[in-house]
C-alpha cells in the first residue's frame, strides 16, 4: 500500500499550445519515467489526430515514482469545448501547475482555467514556459499574470519545457507544496472516474481517483450516477504504459477495467462505490454531458445508412459526450442529427468519421439548441429545437429563446476597436474591460451563442493577428426576436439549408447567402433560382445560368476510352454532391451557408 | 458476314514539321529519318495482328496523325498493300489520308491518289492568316484552298476538311464566311472542331497567362451558326463535329461510333476488339525498337466491363444524328434502353435535352450544346 503522505496528484494547466505536453515530456523523462530515447515528442497526446492537431483531447494519467513519492501527473484538455472534462480531471487533483507561454503571456484560457483550479481548491504552481526563446517577454508575462490572476512575480518558476531549464525545482515544487490526498484507506470505496476510454479488446478503461477506501481484482463495485454494477478485472496505473497492480487505494489515480462493454456506463464524473448497499456519497460536480453544438450528418457516395450508423456507433464507443439521433431531410434522406460539446468536437467528430471510418459524409451547417415558444393542440408548449429544418409552422411561434453566453476576449489594445465592432455586430452586448498591462486587455461580452458558434473565432484571431484569444461560459436562455430562412432551389425548400437568424439581419444575411450558393453550385443544364424566404415572402432571388455548351469536339478510336473514364471520374466526384430535385448541390454548399452569411 | 465484324483498320503516322500550340496527340517533330523505319515497323505490327485476329475483314483504312502526307507516297502504297495483303479487304475499301496544306502540289497528291487512298482529309483549320498563325500553323488559307482544288483536280472527289472555331476574337460573321467559303468550294465534308484546350500544350500555357478565349455563350453561337449555314447548304450533321453531303460520312468513323471493331497501329493507336481496348506506347522511337525487337507494344489495356460497354453505346450512340437505336441496345446487352437508363432518360427528355425518334434515343438541339453534360447522366 502506498503512504498517502508520499502521494501527490497534479496536472497541467494551460491555454491551448503553452507548453503543456513538453513539459509533461521533460517530467517524465526527469522522473525517468520515460528514457529519453523512448521519448515520443508529447508523450501524452495519444491519437494521431490529436498529435497532427497539437490538442489533448482526451486526459490521461501518468504515475511516476521520484525521491520516493508517487507523483501522479493527470493531463487535461486544453480547449473551451472539453471544460467539463477538465473540471473533472482538476478535481482528481490537489494541484495544479498553470503555465503561460513567455512568448504570448496570458491567454483567455490562461484565466478560465486559474479559475477552475481555484474553484476546484487546488495548489497552484504558476510558471511562465519558453523562457529560453527569443521571443519571450518575461517581464511583461509576469506584469500580466499579476494583474489579471493576481499573481505575484516572485511566485512564479521559470521554465523551458524545452530545454528542461527549471523543470526540477517546480517538480520539487510539487512535492514540497502540493498537499498529500486525505481520505482513509480502511473506509468504503469512494473513487471518481475522470475519464474513460474504449479499448476494442478490453472493453471500457475507467480512469479513476481513489477517494476512500481500495479497489483491487473481484471486488464488486456500482457507479453511482449509472447505476450499473460489475466486478473489478483489473486495477492498475500508467507508468506510462499500462501495468496492474494488486490494488489503488486512497490518494492514488489509476485505471479500472471491469469487463463493461459501453462506455456510456461509465460517466466522466460519476463515483465508483462498492456495489450492494453501503451508503457511498457521490462526489460533487457530476454533470451529463451537454452538447450545445449540432449538426446533420447525412450519409453521401458509397456509405449508405447503415455504414453511416455502425461509423457513428463506433465512435461513440470511445467518446459518450457525442450524440446522434436519426433523421430524416426531405433534400438530403436519411441521416443523423449529432451534438457536439462544441465546434471543435465537432470537427474531430467529422474528421474522425471520414478518416478512421472512411465514411462519406454531407455535413450541414451547425445549429445551437433553441427554446421555442409555439402553439400546440393542447396549449402552448416550450419546445427545444436544434435543428431548424424541423422547427414547427412559423405561425405558430410565438417565443423565441436563445443560448447567450458570457464571453471573455484576451485582446491587444490595437485591436480593441475591431474586436468591438466584431461583438457588436454579433448581436454582443458590451460588459467590461480590463486592462492586464499596458497592451492588452480582456473584454467581457455578453454574446449569443449562435453568433461565435461558427467562424466568431477565426475572425477573432484575424483581427488580432493571431494574437486574440477567447473564452466563455453559458449563463443561460434569454428571449429574442429569430426567425428561419428558408432556401430554395429550382422553386424547392431545401430543409437542410434552412438558418435561423435574428430578424434584423435575416434578409442582409439571405441575401449573402444566396450570393455564396450561387459559386457553389455548378452550372446545371437548366437555369436553377436560389431564392430565400423568411415566412412566406421570397425576400432574394439568385439566378445559375444553364450551361451554353458543353461538348467535346473530337471522338474518335482513341479518344472513346479517354472520354469514358472523364465521365466515370465525374460519377466519382457526384458522390459528393447531393440532389434535389434535379440540381445537383456539392457538399460544400451545405456548410457554405453559415460562411454565406457572416461574409461581407 | 456481320456489320458488327467489320473492322476499321488505323494507322497512326506520329510525324510532323512541328508541333501545333494546341495538338496533345502523339507525335515527334520529324526531319524525315525515321520514316522508312516507322513504315517498316507498321508493315511487322500488321502481320503480327493478321495473324492473332485470323485476318479479319475490314472496310476501311485510315491514316492519321500527326502529317500522314509526310510520308512518301510510296510508303503509303507499302502499307495500304500490307493491309489489302494481310487483311481482307470488303468491297470497295475507303483509305483516307489526313493531310497538311504544306508541300502538297497537284503531282504528289496524284501519287496518293495512285497510292490506293481514296479519302483526303485536309487540315485546312481555316482560311483566315491571323487564325493560321494564333493555331501555329505553317500554311496560309490561301494555301488551303489551293491545295483543296489541286486535290479536286488530282481526282480525289470524297474530300473533307478540318476546321477549328472558338478563337480569340473570333466572331459569328466571320466564322460564317469562312464556312461560305468551303461550301462554295463544294467540300463534300467537313469536320468542325471547337478549340479546345489540351492539358501540357503550349495553349494551355498561354491561357494561364491571361489568354482570352471565347466565353461559352459564343461558342455556342458559333457552334450553331456552323450548323444552321451548313444544313441550309445541304450538309447532313451526321455527328457532333461532323457535317456531309449525303453519301459522303466517313465510313472509318461511322465504324468507331457504331461500336464496330477495330485494329490501330503505329505508337498511341487504339485497338478495339470486344470487350478489350489496348494502345500502343507512344514513344515512337521505342515503340519502333521494340517491333524491330520482336517485343509486344501494348501500353494500354482494358477488358471493358457490360456496364461500361452499355455507357459508350449511349455515349457514341447520342453523338450521332440518329441516335441510339434501342433494339439493337436490347439485343446486345440483354436489357432495354428504358430498363437500364429509365429515370435518366424521363429526366432529359423532360429538359428538352433528348427525345424519342422511331426506336432511336437522339439529341434534341440543345442536347447537342450540352452532349457531354447529358451523357454524363449515364454514368
Amino acid at each position: 500500500m502506498t503512504d498517502i503522505h508520499k502521494i501527490r496528484n497534479f496536472c497541467i494547466v494551460a491555454h491551448i499550445d503553452h507548453g503543456k505536453s513538453t513539459l509533461a515530456d521533460r517530467i517524465l523523462e526527469l522522473t525517468g519515467t520515460v528514457s529519453k530515447r523512448d521519448l515520443r515528442e508529447q508523450y501524452l497526446d495519444s491519437n494521431a489526430l490529436e498529435r497532427e492537431r497539437g490538442i489533448t483531447i482526451k486526459a490521461k494519467a501518468v504515475a511516476m515514482r521520484y525521491q520516493g513519492y508517487e507523483l501522479n501527473l493527470i493531463d487535461t484538455p486544453g480547449h473551451v469545448d472539453f471544460n467539463y472534462e477538465v473540471s473533472r480531471s482538476l478535481a482528481a487533483c490537489e494541484g495544479a501547475i498553470l503555465l503561460v507561454d513567455a512568448t504570448q503571456g496570458v491567454q483567455a484560457q490562461t484565466v478560465a482555467n486559474y479559475l477552475l483550479a481555484l474553484d476546484g481548491g487546488l495548489t497552484l504552481l504558476s510558471s511562465l514556459n519558453k523562457i529560453d526563446m527569443q521571443t519571450a517577454q518575461i517581464e511583461e508575462s509576469l506584469l500580466e499574470m499579476e494583474n489579471s490572476l493576481g499573481i505575484p512575480k516572485d511566485e512564479v518558476f521559470r521554465v523551458s519545457g524545452k530545454l528542461g531549464q527549471g523543470v526540477e525545482e517546480l517538480l520539487q515544487a510539487v512535492i514540497d507544496k502540493v498537499p498529500p490526498p486525505t481520505g482513509a484507506a480502511d473506509a468504503p470505496l469512494q473513487a471518481l472516474v475522470f475519464d474513460s476510454q474504449f479499448n476494442e479488446y478490453r472493453g471500457v478503461v475507467a480512469y479513476v481517483r481513489i477517494f476512500n477506501g481500495r479497489v483491487r481484482r473481484g471486488d464488486r463495485i456500482r457507479f453511482v450516477g449509472s447505476g450499473t454494477q460489475h466486478e473489478v478485472e483489473y486495477v492498475g496505473i500508467f507508468t506510462p504504459h499500462m501495468k496492474e497492480v494488486g490494488e489503488l487505494t486512497a490518494g492514488q489515480v489509476g485505471y479500472l477495467m471491469a469487463n463493461i462493454k459501453s462506455i456510456r456506463d461509465v460517466r466522466v464524473g460519476d463515483t465508483v462505490a462498492p456495489a450492494g448497499g453501503v451508503s457511498v456519497p457521490a462526489l460533487p460536480g457530476y454533470k451529463e454531458p451537454l452538447p450545445v453544438v449540432f449538426c446533420g450528418f447525412f450519409p453521401t457516395g458509397d456509405t449508405d445508412f447503415e455504414e453511416l450508423k455502425k461509423a457513428l456507433e463506433r465512435l461513440s464507443l470511445n467518446d459518450s459526450s457525442f450524440k446522434f439521433q436519426a433523421e430524416t431531410s426531405e433534400a438530403l434522406g436519411f441521416g443523423y442529427r449529432c451534438g457536439f460539446l462544441g465546434l471543435l468536437h465537432m470537427e474531430i467528430i467529422q474528421e474522425r468519421l471520414e478518416r478512421e471510418e472512411g465514411v462519406e459524409l454531407i455535413q450541414t451547417a451547425p445549429s445551437v439548441t433553441y427554446e421555442i415558444v409555439a402553439r400546440t393542440e393542447h396549449g402552448r408548449a416550450v419546445l427545444r429545437v436544434d435543428n431548424p429544418a424541423k422547427l414547427p409552422d412559423d405561425s405558430l411561434l410565438e417565443e423565441w429563446r436563445e443560448p447567450v453566453v458570457r464571453a471573455s476576449l484576451i485582446v491587444p489594445t490595437e485591436s480593441i476597436g475591431a474586436i468591438m465592432s466584431l461583438c457588436e455586430g454579433r448581436r454582443g452586448t458590451y460588459e467590461k474591460t480590463e486592462y492586464i498591462s499596458p497592451t492588452r486587455v480582456i473584454l467581457t461580452y455578453k454574446l449569443p451563442f449562435a453568433e461565435i458558434v461558427y467562424d466568431f473565432y477565426d475572425r477573432l484571431k484575424s483581427l488580432t493577428r493571431g494574437y486574440g484569444t477567447l473564452d466563455y461560459r453559458f449563463i443561460g436562455y434569454e428571449t429574442s426576436d429569430l426567425t428561419r430562412l428558408r432556401i430554395l432551389v429550382g422553386g424547392q425548400e431545401v430543409d437542410a439549408l434552412s438558418v435561423i437568424f435574428h430578424r434584423e439581419t435575416a434578409e442582409q444575411k439571405g441575401r449573402r447567402i444566396l450570393r455564396v450558393l450561387r459559386k457553389e453550385i455548378p452550372r446545371q443544364m437548366f437555369e436553377v433560382a436560389l431564392q430565400a424566404a423568411i415566412g412566406k415572402k421570397v425576400i432574394a432571388r439568385e439566378d445559375i445560368s444553364a450551361l451554353a455548351k458543353n461538348v467535346t469536339a473530337k471522338c474518335y478510336g482513341g479518344d472513346i476510352s479517354r472520354k469514358r473514364k472523364l465521365w466515370e471520374k465525374q460519377k466519382e466526384g457526384k458522390k459528393r454532391m447531393k440532389a434535389v430535385g434535379r440540381v445537383e448541390i456539392p457538399q460544400e454548399a451545405f456548410m457554405a451557408v453559415l460562411r454565406g452569411a457572416e461574409e461581407d | 458476314m456481320l456489320a458488327a465484324s467489320l473492322f476499321g483498320l488505323y494507322i497512326h503516322v506520329p510525324f510532323c514539321f512541328k508541333r501545333c500550340p494546341y495538338c496533345a496527340f502523339v507525335l515527334i517533330e520529324s526531319d524525315g529519318s525515321l520514316h522508312e523505319r516507322f513504315v517498316g515497323a507498321v508493315e511487322r505490327q500488321m502481320e503480327r495482328a493478321a495473324a492473332e485476329f485470323d485476318r479479319p475483314p475490314f472496310t476501311s483504312l485510315y491514316f492519321g496523325g500527326g502529317t500522314p502526307s509526310l510520308l512518301e507516297p510510296a510508303q503509303i502504297a507499302r502499307l495500304v498493300e500490307a493491309a489489302r495483303t494481310r487483311f481482307v479487304a470488303q468491297g470497295n475499301v475507303e483509305v483516307t489520308l489526313e493531310a497538311n496544306p504544306d508541300g502538297l502540289g497537284l503531282g504528289r497528291l496524284r501519287d496518293f491518289l495512285g497510292a490506293g487512298v481514296n479519302r483526303l482529309s485536309l487540315g485546312a483549320q481555316s482560311t483566315d492568316d491571323r487564325e493560321l498563325e494564333f493555331l501555329g500553323r505553317t500554311h496560309t488559307g490561301r494555301q488551303a484552298l489551293e491545295t483543296y482544288h489541286a486535290a479536286r483536280s488530282a481526282g480525289f472527289h470524297n474530300i473533307s476538311v478540318d476546321l477549328i472555331f472558338g478563337l480569340p476574337n473570333q466572331d459569328v460573321e466571320a466564322w460564317k464566311f469562312a464556312l461560305e467559303r468551303w461550301v462554295k468550294a463544294d467540300v463534300p465534308h467537313l469536320s468542325l472542331y471547337g478549340l479546345t484546350v489540351e492539358r501540357g500544350t503550349p495553349l494551355e500555357r498561354r491561357r494561364q497567362n491571361g489568354l482570352e478565349l471565347p466565353a461559352d455563350e459564343t461558342q455556342k453561337a458559333l457552334y450553331e451558326t456552323a450548323i444552321q449555314t451548313l444544313s441550309r447548304s445541304g450538309y447532313r450533321h451526321y455527328e457532333i463535329s461532323n457535317f456531309a453531303r449525303p453519301g459522303f460520312e466517313s465510313r472509318h468513323n461511322l465504324g468507331y461510333w457504331e461500336g464496330r471493331p477495330y485494329l490501330g497501329f503505329g505508337p498511341g493507336a487504339h485497338s478495339y476488339v470486344p470487350p478489350c481496348r489496348w494502345a500502343a506506347i507512344s514513344n515512337v522511337p521505342l515503340f519502333i525498337e521494340r517491333i524491330e525487337r520482336g517485343e509486344p507494344v501494348t501500353g494500354m489495356e482494358e477488358r471493358l466491363t457490360v456496364e461500361q460497354r452499355m455507357l459508350e453505346r449511349i455515349f457514341l450512340g447520342l453523338r450521332r444524328a440518329e441516335g441510339v437505336f434501342a433494339p439493337a441496345f436490347a439485343e446486345e446487352f440483354g436489357v432495354s434502353i428504358e430498363q437500364r437508363y429509365g429515370p435518366i432518360v424521363a429526366e432529359l427528355m423532360d429538359l428538352g435535352l433528348v427525345a424519342w425518334r422511331g426506336g432511336f434515343l437522339a439529341l434534341t438541339p440543345r442536347g447537342k450544346l450540352l452532349a457531354d453534360s447529358v451523357i454524363g447522366r449515364f454514368a
